[in-house]
């Protein structure tokens, strides 16, 4: 019976302890203002009037709003496979695409790997091709366990990219396909490709130097 | 007299105070958006958690490229600072693998080997370095998905007031931030983000926005 009353109070002693850490600990995570006290007493902007402050945050406001392309530019969303033409913050038109599917392939004779992701950032439209012909570069000929050639003209592949290509760098283009039933699918090698209609109308509007955000 | 004598002292504390409460905001949103400016110079693609506002957003050249809506969030631990973070580490229970493609090898036309944004998860956290821990989860759908949120909320709750006051005790900052998404944002937000980018967490301060982020 002593024994019993020892367990129970032993169990009670450590439920109050585990509570009053809790308790602690509970009162610490959310007690605390979210954002940094020191940080908020900035010097500068405690001097400063509320019409200064509300000016400063027009200002650099301002500064935001003119990084952005006063010109139309491209977004591109490889994780939902959409490409979008956008003027300011309006979207003028919407494409179904096919991004990078990811893989990785190593070169069984040497040191050389590729991951076949479309590459994401800020990138700009730097050549422009009508009937474009493709050179298949070297993962091309790896992907297939084909040797490589040493002629530049083997490379050569006609109609594989569509009617047009939109160049961004590193060998990347915006180009046509032939597989349109996998659009939305991410299959392709790091290349962005569109349908025949949504292609033209991104060829028409697109200029060199056009800016390509990818995420 | 007396009378509006008492009502104009009151309207002037109270003007006063809101003043005041206005003048933190615009410190606030001023410092983050200097922050925000000193990313949008580079290239890169970096991420904004507003919790005040309830939005996220994947950001280049201070473009919003993609919004996505807070479902839910709530604060624990100490403050952030108006700083951009850098992600050091992405981590899920179960996380995307990708294809190694053999060459020559014949492949079957019915099956996609390819890294989607289904093949995302719902669930991880990010670490961002000496900054907080944001835990994403995606909104409850079905039962499972709610039982699931369910032992997860009550885990959180035993468990991090013990870790918060172990990190006083070692006087080290520990902010951890919950975060609920719709299932499709979150995954697109694991797509996007990626060890190394930078990211922006706006947490007003407690006393404008009482029960912090709920």
């Amino acid at each position: 019976m002593s024994n019993k009353f020892k367990c129970v109070r032993i169990i009670i002693i450590l439920s109050i302890i585990f509570l009053a850490i809790e308790s602690a600990g509970y009162y610490l995570g959310t007690g605390a203002m979210p954002f940094d006290s020191k940080e908020r007493a900035d010097g500068k902007a405690d001097k400063m009037s509320l019409d200064g402050l509300r000016a400063k945050n027009a200002q650099l406001k301002q500064r935001l709003e003119r990084l952005t392309p006063n010109k139309i530019y491209i977004v591109v969303d490889t994780g939902r496979n959409r490409l979008y033409l956008r003027k300011g913050s309006s979207t003028i038109s919407e494409a179904v695409i096919s991004s990078g599917n990811g893989n990785i392939l190593r070169d069984p004779s040497g040191n050389r790997q590729w991951v076949f992701d479309t590459p994401r950032g800020e990138y700009s439209v730097k050549t422009k091709q009508k009937a474009p012909a493709w050179s298949k570069p070297d993962w091309a000929f790896i992907e297939e366990a084909e040797e490589i050639p040493k002629d530049p003209r083997k490379r050569i592949e006609i109609g594989v990219l569509g009617a047009y290509a939109l160049g961004f760098g590193n060998g990347y283009f915006i180009h046509g396909t032939l597989y349109t039933r996998m659009l939305g699918r991410n299959v392709t090698h790091g290349c962005i490709r569109v349908g025949d209609e949504d292609l033209k109308n991104i060829y028409t509007v697109a200029g060199l130097g056009t800016k390509i955000y990818i995420f | 007299m007396r009378l509006k004598f008492i009502l104009l002292f009151i309207f002037l504390i109270t003007n006063s105070a809101y003043a005041g409460d206005d003048k933190k905001l615009y410190a606030i949103e001023n410092r983050f958006l200097e922050e925000e400016l000193v990313l949008a110079s580079k290239t890169d693609t970096y991420f904004v958690f507003n919790l005040r506002e309830k939005m996220a957003s994947i950001n280049s050249r201070g473009i919003h490229l993609r919004e996505i809506k807070i479902q839910n969030s709530h604060y624990w631990g100490s403050p952030v600072s108006g700083n951009a973070y850098r992600l050091r580490k992405k981590s899920a229970s179960i996380e995307p693998n990708r294809e190694t493609i053999t060459p020559g090898e014949k492949k079957d036309e019915f099956k996609l080997d390819a890294l989607e944004l289904t093949d995302m998860p719902s669930r991880y956290t990010l670490f961002f370095d000496s900054g907080p821990t944001i835990l994403i989860r995606p909104q409850a759908k079905g039962i499972t998905s709610a039982i699931y949120n369910f032992f997860y909320s009550s885990k959180t709750f035993l468990t991090r007031p013990i870790r918060i006051l172990w990190s006083a005790l070692r006087s080290e900052p520990y902010t951890a931030i919950d975060v609920v998404l719709d299932e499709d944002d979150a995954r697109a937000l694991y797509w996007s983000i990626s060890e190394g980018s930078s990211a922006i967490v706006y947490a007003p301060p407690l006393v404008i926005f009482p029960a912090a982020v709920q």
